[in-house]
């Protein structure tokens, strides 16, 4: 049965990186895959602030999200951002796997007039290119290779892990995000700090001096290697390349490394008009890097 | 529903293992963190002790331990339960603690700005279902 696609943009893309929102809409326009707004929407809740503060509103939270995704219909439903994918895949494993708090926990969705049956399948923008869409029928869309273009990938901690519940990817050495950057044309650039933690949830802690440090650290090795940019799946690392770069540079350590989403490096290749993705809502200019795409990418005679 | 606050026993056979200690990326980067400390801290019943380290709110959540644990344990099950406990007991940064709030008051934690929007020609957010959400969180309608 062919897939129809929800989105489930979440409150960090919708809300802080509607620049994400825009890439992915005009990516998915692109590859001919329908989309349509998931309604009725609450934070898919976030994890390690949810959870930590009241575990079952996590959950009922979670699943109310779900249940009203099933409700409008869709197979699936697709979000461009890990830490909404990691809650929401998350909890619709947990209760396709234990009957006894799927009961407790429709008990309290009926009091909303809702219902979890676990029709629903939750899946991360990455998965829809490289196993629904597939890596093959990607290379052949795209219209400007990025040929001797030298990226980064930054997949993020919650991508991934924890693999019991998300299985999409290999938990200590993923693969698919760098296949789809390799679709595009481009060079994925093997690095030792790849699977660092961005170190953002340090902010919420109260300590951005220690997140900051962290993050340098994978910075000080993309500068010494030589990228010409670090793209994420996940809008809270995005926000901790971009925005941390900033005050580094007003401390006079400069790195200017462009930090892209998946969906705009994606865009790009697909030959997609850059500008109407929103560059200028980066900290860091991404305008230099797509115009580099661009020349480096020559256009493919149909 | 809620998970069993500390398990010792397994606390115990935890810290005699240990092999997760090179892998933590925060503790591998910080002379100043040391998960263990906190984890024998709980393990024998000294839980206000634990309570008073910032280091309570610094696990990454990154899922490293648990992965490469042996019992898909890791150190971070028991650090969340130690988060869980600080929260119940109001000691939460300020950080934390607006976040929560946002997230009661709105149903999200981010406000959406309309001009951004408008301005990439994006549809208006989908709708928020805060009614439902708040029956969920006890409120009522």
């Amino acid at each position: 049965m062919a897939r129809s696609y929800g989105a489930f943009w979440g409150c960090f893309v919708a809300g802080r990186f509607p620049f994400i929102e825009k890439a992915t809409r005009m990516v998915f326009a692109a590859l001919d895959l329908p989309l349509v707004d998931m309604q009725h929407v609450t934070c898919c809740p976030e994890r390690s602030l949810i959870a930590a503060d009241d575990y079952d509103i996590w959950l009922l939270t979670a699943a109310r999200n779900l249940a009203a995704a099933e409700e409008q219909g869709f197979t699936t439903l697709v979000t461009p951002c890990n830490g909404c994918y990691s809650t929401l895949k998350g909890a619709n494993q947990q209760l396709k796997a234990d009957p006894g708090l799927r009961d407790h926990v429709n008990q309290r969705l009926a009091t909303v007039g809702r219902r979890w049956t676990g029709a629903l399948e939750v899946s991360h923008l990455v998965e829809v290119l490289h196993d629904h869409f597939s890596i093959q029928e990607l290379r052949r869309r795209v219209e400007r290779p990025l040929e001797d273009i030298r990226v980064a990938v930054h997949a993020g901690c919650h991508y991934s892990r924890p693999s019991n519940a998300l299985r999409l990817d290999s938990p200590m050495d993923p693969t698919r995000y760098d296949a789809i950057v390799r679709a595009l044309g481009a060079t994925s650039v093997p690095y030792s700090t790849k699977l660092l933690c961005c170190g953002g949830t340090l902010n919420t802690a109260g300590n951005p001096t220690q997140a900051a440090d962290m993050t340098r650290e994978k910075l000080v090795e993309l500068r010494r290697i030589g990228v010409d940019c670090l793209t994420t799946c996940c809008p809270a690392c995005l926000m901790q390349y971009d925005v941390a770069q900033l005050v580094m540079e007003r401390e006079g350590d400069a790195y200017n490394l462009p930090c892209l989403s998946l969906p705009e490096l994606v865009g790009v290749a697909l030959g997609l008009d850059y500008n109407e993705m929103g560059p200028e809502m980066h900290r860091i200019d991404p305008k230099p890097f797509f115009e580099k795409c661009l020349a480096a990418g020559q256009v493919r005679v149909p | 529903m809620n998970q069993p606050r500390f398990d010792r026993e397994l606390l115990k056979e935890c810290l005699a293992c240990r092999a997760c200690q090179e892998d933590c990326p925060l503790a591998l980067f910080r002379e100043d963190y040391d998960p263990y400390l906190l984890l024998e801290l709980i393990r024998e019943g000294r839980l206000e002790e634990a309570l008073d380290m910032p280091q309570v709110w610094w696990c990454l959540e990154c899922y490293t331990c648990h992965e490469l644990c042996y019992m898909k344990y890791g150190m971070i099950e028991p650090l969340r339960e130690l988060k869980a406990l600080a929260m119940e007991r109001g000691l939460k940064p300020p950080q934390v603690d607006s976040s929560l709030k946002v997230f009661r008051n709105t149903g999200l934690l981010t406000k959406a700005s309309a001009a951004q929007r408008s301005k990439l020609g994006l549809p208006v957010p989908a709708s928020v279902a805060l009614d439902e959400l708040r029956v969920l969180l006890g409120g009522g309608r």
